[in-house]
């Protein structure tokens, strides 16, 4: 019994596609419309980031309901560092109760990369324990035991990072989301895919692809500036210096950098335990729905 | 240990508008190692008191004293009847017992008290305890990640952690990475396989200021009778 | 008046020998087993005694009698330096010197350069 068209996709074995959005940072609710219609139909569920890279904007479950009242599925995230588990349980539930099915439960980058590096953190909970409580929650509990009459439904995912360190552990942290509650899990954007492989056979060795779907993320760089960013200002990123090199070269940065990102695609697609791909497209949005026709997963 | 730091001293000195009689009462104690309120510390910013008010007209009558700690209150029989200014040097724990001590003095704060930490080397003080009131540092190779991950993480890192740093700062160490590679030279890391479920914490300063009360210790009827106490 | 805090090994010889050469007669000497033992209320009760300026006197940083003492007193001179100034002082009131036990020159012109800088700018902040 699937909650949403995602984890429908996914259970049946197809190969699902998500995307994300950047939700406004104030009330700019036409700006989110119109990107929602842009996007309608790229893919099987948009991710709508929470306050990412901790500046202020709007809420993920707001922008997720704005996103529903657009004919679009939302995967509202969640991270640790702004909410209790007072605060996440009543917003998972009200959320539920609004329509949104998917939630990406993250730790949530530290505050001092944001613009507002003052204030207090919580990190009441960590992302492992936020899906433990959460998947309590659709059994018909919150986390102090009390039964619900009516549970949220939910499809529950996380992040992974192979390119984070240690390598060796980051196999056993999946594993560990998994028994935590863990549906599906988007990883970093791959852009070092030879590190991808490795990774995803030590998580295959460990039959963990059965356990879980892994949606590989993508990212398609405009310039080999993009790119130099990605790799020295990013925390966890791989970027190989070839792919530098590659767009460094080219006569066309832009073209280069589509054709890399559905070249990047297909290459996912053929890798044992991938189920779909996640396009972070940050300020080209509207790249998304060539990216997808043109690798050919358009849903 | 507790890890503290001399306030700048103009912030100190907009802080003494209106005093007459000034103590700095340093503490041999933890701001003592930390080299942030100790005799020298004292006597330095007490010559900088009296020097400031010579050259600005002030009046101060400034003088200093370091008591053994400044957290008990045995310790502060010299400060009794001292209604001036105290400028303490101690932490913000014997900043305030001092205070209760003598409430007709003023007790105004030298240093800033940050946390509980250990020496790394020669002036350098890393944070290594957040008191949560519940230590399960046997689970993670004796390395705490409430104080030391910036997330307090308690079930690995995070996609931040990168050559072993924390995402926060490069001069951080991620504590996790720390605590993986120390569980596999101990051959224990099938610790890490067990999901430590929600914390409770309510020991910690979450649930309120603390009280912690040592049964054995409490003095009883017949103890409080012998010393004529009610 | 300037009061130089002067390390056994190297300060003392060279204000020694600066001081036959004469010219200093504003200039106290005291003598310090090494620069870095000089502690922060020392130099601030010279002022309170009466001197316009303090010179650290101390070995050079890579021949130090202690090791690092003469290093430890580079960085105490200059958080000195700001406490002075943050009490009301003019600037260039305290001030390192690193030399050889011979240097009585280098000597001599840290104290010239100092009186300069205390005439220019006349004692209060």
């Amino acid at each position: 019994m699937s909650v949403s068209q995602l984890q429908g996709t996914l259970d049946a074995g197809k190969f699902a596609v998500t995307a994300e959005i950047g939700p406004p940072r104030s009330c700019e609710v036409d700006k989110l419309r119109q990107m929602a219609r842009l996007l309608k139909g790229s893919a099987h569920a948009f991710n709508l980031t929470d306050n990412q890279a901790a500046n202020v904007r709007m809420s993920s479950i707001a922008s997720s309901v704005i996103c529903l009242q657009e004919g679009l599925e939302p995967v509202m995230q969640m991270t640790c560092r702004d909410r209790n588990r007072i605060a996440m349980q009543s917003d998972v539930i009200g959320a539920s109760a609004l329509g949104i099915r998917n939630v990406l439960c993250i730790s949530g980058d530290h505050q001092v990369f944001g613009n507002h590096p003052q204030a207090k953190n919580v990190y009441d909970l960590d992302s492992i324990q936020e899906l433990m409580v959460l998947r309590n929650l659709t059994k018909g509990n919150n986390w102090s035991g009390e039964t619900l009459p009516e549970p949220p439904q939910l499809y529950l995912g996380a992040a992974v990072n192979p390119f984070a360190d240690p390598f060796e552990f980051r196999v056993t942290r999946l594993g560990k989301k998994v028994d935590a509650g863990a549906q599906f899990v988007q990883t970093q954007c791959v852009l070092d895919v030879e590190r991808f492989k490795k990774f995803m056979g030590l998580v295959v060795e460990k039959e963990l692809h059965e356990k879980v779907h892994i949606i590989a993320g993508v990212i398609p760089l405009r310039s080999h500036k993009a790119a130099l960013f990605m790799k020295n200002k990013v925390a966890g990123m791989s970027v190989p210096d070839e792919l530098v090199d590659r767009l460094r070269r080219s006569s066309d940065p832009k073209e280069e950098g589509i054709r890399m990102c559905v070249e990047m695609m297909n290459e996912l697609s053929s890798i044992k335990g991938v189920h779909g791909v996640h396009i972070t497209a940050i300020a080209w949005e509207d790249i998304i729905p060539r990216l997808v026709e043109e690798a050919g997963i358009r849903p | 240990m507790i890890i503290a730091e001399r306030k700048p001293l103009p912030e100190v000195l907009g802080m003494l508008d209106g005093s007459n009689e000034i103590l700095v009462l340093g503490c041999r104690s933890c701001t003592a190692i930390c080299l942030a309120g100790g005799e020298k510390e004292s006597r330095a910013l007490s010559e900088a008191l009296a020097l400031h008010s010579e050259l600005k007209g002030k009046g101060w009558k400034v003088d200093t004293l370091t008591v053994e700690r400044a957290c008990e209150k045995e310790f502060l029989t010299p400060l009794n009847g001292f209604k001036g200014t105290v400028v303490s040097m101690a932490c913000g724990v014997g900043a305030q017992v001092v205070q209760d001590h003598g409430p007709e003095a003023m007790v105004v704060p030298g240093v800033n008290t940050s946390n509980m930490g250990a020496p790394e080397g020669m002036g350098v003080f890393v944070e290594k305890c957040a008191g949560c009131g519940d230590c399960i540092i046997h689970l993670t190779a004796g390395i705490c990640p409430i104080a030391r991950c910036a997330k307090s993480l308690l079930n690995g890192p995070c996609g931040g952690s990168q050559n072993g740093l924390c995402e926060v700062s490069k001069e951080t160490p991620c504590a996790w990475d720390q605590i993986i590679r120390s569980l596999e030279r101990s051959g224990r890391l099938d610790l890490l396989n067990v999901n430590i479920p929600p914390k409770d914490w309510r020991a910690s300063r979450n649930g309120g200021p603390r009280r912690v009360v040592n049964q054995e210790a409490l003095p009883g009827a017949a103890q409080n009778g012998w010393r004529g106490e009610p | 008046m300037i009061v130089c805090y002067c390390c056994s090994r190297s300060g003392m010889p060279a204000a020694l020998l600066a001081l036959e050469e004469g010219g200093l007669d504003d200039v106290i000497v005291r003598e310090v087993p090494c620069a870095g033992s000089v502690e922060q209320w020392e130099v601030l009760r010279s002022f309170r005694q009466g001197a316009e300026g303090v010179l650290i006197v101390g070995c050079l940083l890579e021949n130090c009698a202690h090791h690092y003492g003469s290093e430890v007193a580079a960085r105490r001179s200059l958080i000195l330096e700001r406490t002075v100034q943050d009490i009301g002082l003019t600037k260039g009131r305290v001030a390192m010197v690193h030399l050889a036990e011979q240097q009585s020159a280098r000597f001599r012109r840290a104290v010239e350069e100092m009186r300069a800088t205390i005439r220019e700018q006349g004692g209060q902040a």
